[in-house]
């Protein structure tokens, strides 16, 4: 009897130790800064870098000839459905830029390019495609303008032709029409952890 | 006492049965403090590196994106229209432009929960007097060509770029040529300031009468072959009264690098041949702000000094007791010059014929220029975009913008100007 007695207070006490223990572990937090791949400080970190990136980029006036390196049919020169770039960056030196900043460190990059068609419509070109963006990837973007005597370039990078009396990216608005203005683009651009 | 002992034992055991519960128990209670004070820990982290302010940031960063759009806007507008007409020729397309762009970004960034509205409220004339061939002289163009002393703009508040490349040799040659092979130096004392007014000069008068004069020369023989020497004379000073010898002129002068036959004299940022030169930044801290003529001078001189020259030069030598010098050192240097003649009574006389042997006429200066102003300049003076130097052509010098954006919990309205990109200093 006593020894029945004295194995159930060890179970107890063995038990509160026990449950003690898990309850310290359950009540641990979990914040969205804890370390690890999908913490706060590294979505920051490529919110930063990406929209670095771009500033880079538009100082260095490589963004505009990125984006008007289009056919005039509205579609860019890579291999991916409708031209967006999918195994590597756009040539020239925006792609150089993205390569610096987001290559080899297992960060794939979307870019889009947004803009108005009408007075409340958008529309969406992908210019660069690495795969779908998963939940924790951030977005940054920058406004381009673009003018009617602005050059478009083919393949190769040589000019030919200019945005105005082209067809892709317009804007149907006929305000836009008797102003040297093109259309004002929006380039965004998604990180994501692979 | 055998019970005793068998109580004593159950006692004991009594006992550490207890004591294994307390110590659970004490056990459960270390932990669960330990995961307190883990929880305060990591909150504590969690609040500190918070990031708070983003939405100002955010905003700050768009005006000044917005800034920089709509200077590319003037820069385009000023780009493509290209002319000398009136003003409304280039006004219109920007103003169109603008307001084309500012809707665009108004609508995106309703996209995203944000306001900002962006308004022209007023541009500013301005014009871009240039000469783009480089072997031309400083004379003027346009209705009046040929012109040696003439005004390039009337009314100026800021001359966002004022730069000169001269062709060093084409400047008069304070040191040598027809000068030197005559002079011994004695005699350059006398005629170190004299020389000043053979040589070319920028002239800018502000509206209180006040003059500022750069002038340009080289002097290979006593300075150094590779290099422009600009001497600046502050309101006040008078040139033809310094009584310096030619080298210390040259020490008081800034000097510029000559590379390829030429060098550049930025006025506006103060530099001569890309070195710094405190002497020109008079016109960055003094004269900009305020209303201001820009002239050029001497740009070919006749060879000649006039009456009232030469009584000033003579006036001055008198009052420092100096006249004797200088009337012995005309005399010699007139009977070398004119052996067969008997020398002329009167000093002045002298004076003046010694200058025009020694025959420093001629273009003073050729090279380039680029000066955008504030003003429409005086275009009597100037040839039309796409005809021979120089031009004028009529630009958007600056624009006022208001600014609007509300995003999140930052609001801002601020009034900024933009200048085109070439007017920037």
């Amino acid at each position: 009897m006593r020894g029945q007695a004295y194995t159930l207070e060890s179970v107890i006490a063995a038990l509160l130790i026990l449950s003690a223990l898990v309850f310290a572990l359950q009540v641990t937090t979990v914040t969205p800064l804890s370390a690890s791949t999908s913490s706060q400080h590294i979505e920051n970190q490529q919110r930063s870098a990406a929209s670095g990136a771009l500033t880079a980029a538009t100082e260095a006036e490589a963004l505009k000839p990125a984006v008007s390196q289009i056919s005039s049919n509205g579609t860019y020169y890579g291999e991916g459905l409708d031209g967006a770039y999918v195994s590597d960056y756009p040539p020239g030196e925006f792609g150089d830029i993205l390569d610096r900043t987001f290559g080899g460190r297992g960060l794939a990059v979307d870019i889009k390019i947004s803009y108005q068609t009408g007075d409340t419509s958008w529309q969406r070109l992908q210019m660069v495609q690495r795969g779908s963006p998963s939940d924790n990837a951030v977005t940054a973007s920058k406004q381009l303008t673009l003018y009617d005597s602005d050059p478009i370039y083919d393949k190769n990078g040589d000019k030919h032709g200019t945005w105005n009396g082209t067809d892709p990216l317009e804007v149907n608005d006929q305000v836009n029409q008797n102003s040297d203005v093109y259309n004002v683009v929006t380039v965004e651009v998604t990180v994501w952890r692979m | 006492m055998a019970d005793v002992n068998v109580a004593g034992l159950l006692g004991e055991d009594r006992t550490r049965g207890q004591l294994i519960l307390i110590t659970a128990l004490l056990l459960a209670v270390l932990f669960v403090g330990l995961a307190l004070v883990l929880n305060s820990a990591i909150y504590v982290e969690n609040v500190s590196t918070r990031d708070s302010g983003d939405d100002s940031r955010e905003v700050l960063d768009q005006r000044a994106m917005f800034a920089g759009d709509l200077q590319n806007t003037i820069d385009n507008a000023n780009a493509v229209t290209n002319t000398s007409g009136s003003y409304d020729e280039v006004e219109d397309p920007f103003k169109r432009a603008a307001a084309n762009w500012s809707s665009s970004v108004e609508r995106d960034n309703a996209k995203t929960g944000g306001i900002a509205s962006v308004r022209v409220d007023s541009t500013t004339e301005g014009a871009k007097l240039s000469q783009t061939n480089s072997t031309r002289n400083f004379t003027d163009g346009g209705v009046n060509s040929g012109n040696p002393d003439w005004t390039l703009a009337e009314n100026v508040t800021d001359a966002g770029t004022f730069q000169l490349e001269l062709q060093n040799q084409s400047l008069i040659d304070m040191s040598g040529g027809a000068v030197s092979n005559i002079l011994s130096d004695t005699d350059q004392v006398l005629l170190g300031g004299v020389l000043f007014h053979e040589t070319f000069h920028v002239e800018v008068e502000t509206a209180d009468g006040d003059v500022w004069r750069a002038y340009m020369f080289q002097a290979p023989d006593i300075g150094d072959e590779d290099e422009l020497y600009v001497y600046t004379e502050e309101p006040g000073e008078d040139i033809l009264t310094i009584d310096q010898t030619v080298s210390s002129l040259i020490g008081d002068s800034c000097a510029g690098d000559v590379e390829g036959g030429t060098a550049t004299v930025d006025i506006r940022n103060g530099t001569v041949g890309g070195s710094p030169c405190s002497d020109l930044s008079y016109y960055e801290d003094e004269i900009v702000g305020t209303e201001h003529n820009i002239s050029y001078r001497n740009a070919r001189t006749d060879g000649e000094l006039d009456e009232d020259a030469a009584e000033k030069i003579i006036d001055r030598y008198n009052s420092d007791g100096r006249l004797d010098e200088l009337e012995d050192g005309v005399e010699s240097l007139f009977n070398l010059l004119n052996p067969l003649l008997g020398l002329l009574g009167n000093t002045e006389d002298e004076l003046i014929d010694v200058w025009d042997d020694v025959g420093l006429g001629g273009d003073r200066a050729s090279g380039t220029y680029e000066v955008v102003v504030d003003s429409s300049g005086e275009r009597d003076n100037f040839n039309d975009v796409g005809n021979s130097d120089p031009t004028a052509q009529t630009v958007v010098y600056s624009a006022e913008i208001v600014t609007t954006q509300r995003s999140g919990s930052a609001s801002l309205t601020t009034e900024t100007e933009v200048r085109w990109s070439e007017a920037e200093p």
